[in-house]
């Protein structure tokens, strides 16, 4: 009798390990589609046997876990390449706009000074002219607006820039603090003896997107709690607590700083990487270089037509004045071309002013000679204006030819990690279909057992009539 | 390696955007024939593209310079042309005066003759084109010649043009070469006037020999000019020739080469469309239709 009753309990056993494979397998299939879900499985062992007069009989089938199929290189590996992907992917965007404003097309820079000179080219012939002294003139201010507006425009760059990264940080440290709350989560369900894989799912994938942001490396210590860490070893989370990170605004610029509880860290280009720190580069690297070589040109420009300019009489008679105004750096330290693409403007306020020649004559066109001599000349780092902006373009130019190299790289690294992830630990439907069939196969047999049993038991039941 | 359909909705996404975006690139060259519209097109052209187009923009300012200096020029030589015809007539007239068989009353009238030709010359040592005197050096809104005995008040600075990057050629002839110095033509026309006057024909001989030279000094400045514009005209064939020179340069750079372009678009199409056709197929397979 006894024997018949424990029967039963094996056959529920069967039952309930069919059940639970089901559900399973219903929740794999589910998420089949969910970002950073991994795969479960169901983890099947024997029960204990037990003695039962002098033999020992298995006491069926028991759910010992329900396992989560690790990746765990892989995981680093995304890490890793998502860092990399969210720094240059966050470049292409102010690069290309950079460009557009160093443009090689007709209404460059580089055609504004062809027109400059040229209309000094049309003064030569008619020096006298009122016309084309105005066209000298309107050519020149045309030429100061261009720098004026290219440096306002590279401001623009950088100021949304500056928005993105402060749009960045709040939801940055948000995670941050989500990824210091799963660590807590995550120990206090291992700890009770539960598995925590959903958790865990959740974690690997906050992990991942913060490393597109602001480029990380983590650790997971032997009690399951993540540490990540900035590229240069500064503590973002260690265990339940996270450092937050904090935006100022200094001189127009967010500056970024870590808050490590006692002290501040302010964090440099070296600390950051994934999109602040493609965005972080694109701001401090490349704009700068791009203003700073913008002034040269601007400063160079003015000091030489000036220069030449005075060095003849306009059509009163006084010796030139100077023709462009460019206001010098009030930082003693700074670069004397310093913000001379911003303040270029036209000093000159009338046709009459223009210095066209040696003398006062009306047919006077020896100095309008000399300016335009300075087209073809070397004025700046042994290059012609023309040249030198040539040069400031193509350097851009390459910039961008290699961060959209880096950038189809890094995303084809990306997706060939995620490829991998999916391979290691994805959902295969029908792989899923298929055990799904096995339970529904077990269920079966089980249940089939249990009537069997229960058929038995009526007949040992209907002894005694 | 397990496949998972996750994993092949993400390589076929991938895939299906880098081929549309090549094709999207290849339509823009197409629509556009330009291939070079950015540095990172090509950034090694940069300088090229920029030197050759400031190059063709500054030869066609050089060709506007030189139409200008050629159409003063021009107007210079025929001024002068007439200016010979007036100095033949001069000799002419002294050496009929020369000739025993002319009247004190031949003379006076070859006298007045004398003094119109003067004004007609000085009318050609003051020509004017646009405004501005041809022969008055850098003064050209001032008249030059002027008073009794006539003076030249303009300057004696060459006007220099820029025909080319660096070259310059001089477009004017100042008025103190052509009518002042060495021989002053003015000077001598008033004492050839005087002589016929008194008909003193010692000094009638002494003026054939210097209106002679004062006709050279006249047809040697022309001849200069002359060469002057030969040159010009030199220098605009070899600025046409450049012109071309760098306009096909920079087509090579910016325009797009339509045939190739048209190939690879269709490279591209036929692999989207391909990436299209496989996209369409995931999941197709499925062990669910078996059960």
């Amino acid at each position: 009798m006894a024997g018949l009753i424990s029967a039963l309990y094996i056959g529920q056993t069967g039952l309930m390990v069919s059940q639970k494979g089901l559900e399973v397998t219903g929740n794999n299939v589910t998420n089949a589609g969910t970002e950073g879900y991994s795969r479960q499985t169901l983890e099947v062992s024997a029960a204990p046997s037990l003695e039962y007069n002098g033999t020992m009989v298995g006491l069926g089938a028991t759910v010992s876990g329900i396992g989560r199929q690790g990746a765990a290189f892989v995981s680093s590996q995304l890490v890793s390449k998502s860092a990399a992907y969210g720094e240059q992917d966050a470049m292409a965007e102010p690069l290309a706009e950079i460009e557009r404003i160093l443009s090689v097309t007709d209404t460059s820079l580089a055609g504004e000074i062809d027109a400059f000179f040229e209309a000094w080219q049309s003064l030569s012939t008619d020096p006298a002219s009122t016309v084309v002294r105005q066209q000298v003139l309107q050519a020149g201010d045309a030429l100061a607006d261009q720098f004026n507006q290219m440096e306002q425009e590279l401001g623009q760059v950088e100021e949304s820039i500056n928005i993105g990264i402060e749009g960045e940080i709040g939801g940055l440290n948000q995670q941050l603090e989500q990824l210091a709350d799963l660590n807590v989560r995550i120990l206090s369900t291992e700890a009770s003896g539960q598995t925590a894989n959903g958790l865990r799912d959740e974690r690997d994938l906050l992990v991942q997107q913060i490393s597109e942001t602001i480029g990380i490396q983590t650790y997971e210590s032997s009690n399951g709690m993540i540490s990540a860490q900035l590229t240069s070893g500064l503590t973002l989370v260690e265990g339940g607590s996270a450092n937050l990170l904090g935006a100022q605004r200094v001189d127009g610029a967010v500056l970024l700083s870590l808050d490590m509880g006692s002290a501040q860290a302010s964090l440099g280009l070296e600390d950051l990487g994934g999109r602040i720190g493609g965005l972080m580069s694109v701001r401090d690297g490349t704009i700068q270089t791009v203003r700073s070589q913008l002034d040269q040109l601007a400063y160079g420009l003015a000091t030489q037509v000036n220069t030449v300019h005075g060095g003849g009489l306009d059509a009163e008679g006084n010796s030139g004045s100077d023709f462009f105004t460019v206001v010098g750096p009030t930082d003693p330290a700074a670069e004397l071309w310093s913000g001379a693409a911003a303040s270029l403007s036209l000093a000159l306020t009338s046709g009459s002013q223009l210095a066209a020649g040696a003398s006062s004559a009306t047919g006077d066109n020896t100095n309008v000679l000399a300016l335009v001599a300075l087209q073809n000349e070397n004025l700046i780092d042994g290059s012609t204006l023309n040249e030198f902006y040539s040069r400031v373009a193509a350097q851009l130019g390459l910039a961008v030819e290699q961060n959209s190299y880096d950038l189809e790289t890094s995303e084809d690294a990306l997706v060939q990690a995620q490829s991998l992830r999916d391979a290691l630990a994805g959902v295969s439907v029908d792989e899923e279909v298929l055990l799904m069939t096995q339970y529904q196969s077990g269920y079966e047999a089980a249940a089939k057992y249990v009537s069997v049993v229960a058929e038995m038991l009526d007949i040992l039941m209907g002894i005694g009539d | 390696m397990r496949s998972t359909a996750m994993g092949q909705y993400r390589s076929v996404q991938h895939n299906l955007s880098k081929a549309s975006s090549r094709v999207d690139r290849l339509y823009l060259q197409a629509t556009t024939g330009e291939k070079f519209r950015v540095a990172s097109d090509n950034p090694s052209a940069v300088g090229t593209v920029l030197s050759s187009r400031s190059g063709i923009t500054m030869q066609e300012r050089h060709m506007e310079n030189i139409a200008t200096a050629q159409d003063r020029m021009d107007s210079a030589d025929s001024y002068l042309g007439s200016a010979e015809n007036v100095m033949q007539r001069l000799t002419e007239i002294t050496t009929a005066a020369l000739n025993g068989s002319a009247s004190q009353a031949d003379l006076t009238t070859y006298a007045n003759e004398v003094a119109t030709l003067k004004e007609q010359l000085l009318d050609v040592a003051n020509a004017q084109v646009d405004g501005k005197y041809l022969f008055a050096g850098f003064n050209d809104q001032i008249v030059p010649f002027s008073g009794d005995p006539v003076v030249y008040g303009g300057t004696t600075d060459s006007k220099w043009i820029e025909s080319g990057p660096g070259e310059t050629v001089q477009s004017n002839l100042t008025g103190d070469v052509l009518f002042i110095a060495p021989v002053d033509v003015f000077g001598e026309i008033d004492a050839l006037e005087a002589a016929l006057l008194t008909g003193d024909s010692a000094v009638l001989d002494e003026k054939l020999a210097t209106l002679e030279q004062a006709a050279e000094q006249i047809r040697s400045q022309r001849g200069i000019l002359g060469s002057n514009n030969a040159r010009l005209d030199d220098s605009l064939v070899l600025l046409e020739d450049a012109q071309l020179q760098l306009q096909s340069t920079l087509s090579r750079y910016e325009d797009a080469d339509l045939p190739q372009v048209v190939s690879e678009m269709a490279q591209a199409e036929q692999a989207l469309e391909a990436a299209l056709a496989v996209s369409s197929r995931i999941a197709s397979l499925s062990l669910l239709d078996y059960l």
